[in-house]
């Protein structure tokens, strides 16, 4: 019985652990596909945890909370996008200045905003679960797969849209195109700027979601420093998922998946805790040694665009 | 690049972070000329403060040195938290809970640097056979050596006689021994200087350190030069990584004398903006590190006295940072010439 339970649950966590990286990996497999890195989305994963948050607590009202992360969001992604697209300032120094940067801010406006008022602030949950489907015993299906927040569901969703958008679309079209040869995409009349711009700030506003689903949906709470890496694995999960959302997806799931084995197993004491939380880090080493063999990210990943050069 | 307009343009830049420090400190209500001198006079303006200041900025600048070599050679090395705690490890290993004999301090620097360089090494050789992003993996190996050592205090080499999960202490012997009583200050800053003549000798007067330098001037030239990129790149990484080590060491041995879970406290990541900011110099780092040290010595002080969070000197130290190098750009990328030409010209 408590086995049945344990796994169970362990898959329903899968899932909504996924949904943590794969939001902020759609969002930054968007921005790098036009060719720029932003390696700041951890931070600003924390902003969007923080101000979630805080908007949520403040108004009891989670789409209070929501804009606010994604507005946070948008705007450190401009910021990135300024000052690595148009300033040209090397793109991962940027981003990983900007990380610093907002770990701390968001840290202070934690401590100056919310902790001088109420010392273990909570939110409560939000439209979770699906009604009647979610009571279904059979194979604990119920529970796995139709318990879930809207912001679960909300991320499975988006990977059939990105997929048409990037594909389908012209602005899609052009996103890649200025990801895989700008030069070529500026003679075609493809504005690479503004592109990259829509396309940056767009991760942002991904990540800032990503940070509200962490704070308000998965854990209820905030804390300095929360995100405990996870923009940084979301890196990765692009790097893993090819730049393409199907693969982002299977991606995210394994280190869902993971991630949510080892919690559980730490209940058991058969393996010390700080090890069993190593375990995604090292898979992700892992996989990088299998799979980087074949590096197929865009072209021009990286690199800043400029008429004259 | 005249270095004095560069370090002009610099100033205004830290200037202007400051500028929105202040605004921000001001909408919280908190007098920002009291919090700003508040943090100076904790990291300037007293015995203390000199000596911790000083106590932070030795691993802070060992640190960067190791950052210095892997970015001159264009390796995106930030595992540098990392490559600290594995330091911590290899001195830990030596020395946590052993017995006083001689020489143990020698061994265990020695082993701080040694598995510092292991662990860089090994994102090196990732890059260098596999073509892994150095990025990647320095980062990924950051949190499982940070994690380790969390397993390590709590677990095998854990002291029982504390409450808190810290590991055994390091005998006498292998101590950094401090000199000013009263204070931290310890002898670690003579292994910063011999690492500064060191690095600086490394980089400039000998064939490895050419190699390096032409390896992140341009990696094609240099292999059709006939340099062996590959070995390059590890030897880079394991130097870089050892240099990481033996900051981590320096903090065991001269500092806390005992493992701890986070006693790398970030050091390993401002010594990435450290070396950003003074840009890949061995005296700009120095100057850096003064200046990063300072404004987290003074965290601390700034909070007793004002209530602001500690939190704020990370998001100054990256505004800064963020600050300078955009100015770097502006004033030294062409193509914004004419943007400098109308302000110029106004300004005359």
């Amino acid at each position: 019985m408590v086995y049945e339970a344990l796994i169970i649950g362990t898959f329903a966590a899968t899932f909504s652990t996924a949904t943590g990286f794969l939001l902020a990996s759609l969002g930054e497999a968007v921005a790098e596909r036009s060719g720029v890195m932003n390696l700041g989305i951890e931070g600003i994963m924390l902003m969007g945890a923080f101000m979630g948050f805080w908007g949520t607590w403040l108004t009891s009202n989670p789409l209070i909370g929501i804009i606010l992360a994604m507005g946070i969001g948008a705007f450190f992604a401009l910021i990135h996008a300024i000052i690595s697209v148009s300033i040209r300032a090397n793109q991962m120094i940027v981003g990983f200045t900007i990380w610093l940067a907002l770990s701390g801010l968001s840290g202070f406006l934690y401590s100056e905003l919310v902790l001088k008022k109420e010392q273990f602030p909570r939110v409560s949950p939000f439209a979770t679960g699906i009604p009647i489907l979610e009571d279904i015993e059979f194979l604990g299906l119920g529970k796995i797969l139709f318990s879930h927040n809207i912001l679960v569901y909300s991320a499975f969703l988006l990977v059939p849209i990105l997929i048409f958008v990037l594909y389908r679309t012209s602005i899609g079209l052009k996103i890649r195109a200025v990801g895989e040869n700008p030069k070529a995409a500026d003679a075609v009349g493809v504005n690479v700027i503004r592109t990259r711009y829509i396309a940056v700030i767009f991760g942002g506003i991904m990540a800032g979601i990503a940070g509200f689903y962490l704070s308000v949906v998965f854990t209820g709470t905030f804390q300095p420093l929360m995100t405990s890496g996870r923009g940084w694995i979301a890196i990765v999960i692009v790097v893993f998922g090819r730049w393409d959302p199907k693969k982002i997806l299977a991606a995210a799931l394994i280190f869902g998946g993971v991630d949510a084995i080892q919690l559980r197993l730490q209940g058991f004491g058969f393996f010390p805790g700080a090890i069993l939380t190593m375990l995604p880090y090292i898979i992700s080493i892992l996989a990088l040694l299998f799979l980087s063999k074949r590096q197929v990210s865009p072209s021009a990943l990286t690199i800043p665009y400029s008429r004259t050069e | 690049m005249g270095f004095f307009r560069q370090f002009s343009f610099r100033l205004i830049s830290v200037l202007l972070a400051l500028g929105i420090t202040i605004l921000i400190i001001y909408a919280f209500g908190v007098d920002p000329f009291f919090a700003l001198s508040s943090l100076f006079q904790g990291s300037f303006g007293s015995l203390q403060g000199i000596s911790e200041t000083i106590v932070l900025m030795t691993p802070l600048l060992l640190s960067a040195l190791g950052v210095i070599i892997a970015f001159r050679t264009k390796l995106i090395n930030i595992g540098s938290e990392g490559q600290m705690a594995m330091g911590i490890v290899g001195a830990g290993i030596v020395s946590v809970g052993a017995e006083d004999i001689t020489g143990l301090l020698l061994l265990a620097l020695i082993g701080g640097f040694i598995f510092g360089g292991l662990w860089g090494g090994l994102a090196g050789f990732l890059k260098a056979k596999l073509n892994v992003s150095e990025i990647v993996s320095t980062l990924m190996l950051n949190f499982v050596a940070l994690l380790f050592i969390t397993y390590l205090a709590q677990g095998p080499w854990r002291d029982p006689s504390s409450v808190a999960a810290v590991s055994y202490p390091i005998p006498l012997t292998a101590q950094l021994l401090r000199f000013v009583s009263g204070t931290r200050l310890h002898i670690g800053i003579i292994v910063v200087a011999v690492c500064i003549i060191g690095v600086y000798f490394l980089l400039w007067k000998t064939t490895w350190g050419y190699r390096m330098r032409a390896v992140g001037i341009n990696i094609e030239a240099a292999r059709a030069g006939g340099i062996r990129v590959g070995s390059t790149i590890v030897l880079t990484m394991f130097i870089s990584g050892g240099l990481a080590g033996l900051a981590g060491a320096v903090q065991l041995c001269g500092v806390y004398h005992r493992v701890l879970p986070a006693m790398t406290a970030n050091i390993g990541y401002n010594s990435i903006l450290v070396a950003l900011l003074g840009n890949l110099s061995i005296i700009g780092s120095i100057l850096a590190s003064i200046l990063f040290s300072s404004l987290i010595v003074g965290a601390d002080t700034m909070y007793y006295l004002t209530g602001i969070s500690r939190y704020l000197v990370f998001f100054i130290q990256g505004l800064i940072i963020l600050f300078v190098i955009s100015g770097d750009k502006l004033i030294s990328d062409e193509k914004f010439g004419s943007i400098r030409q109308k302000i110029f010209s106004k300004v005359k």
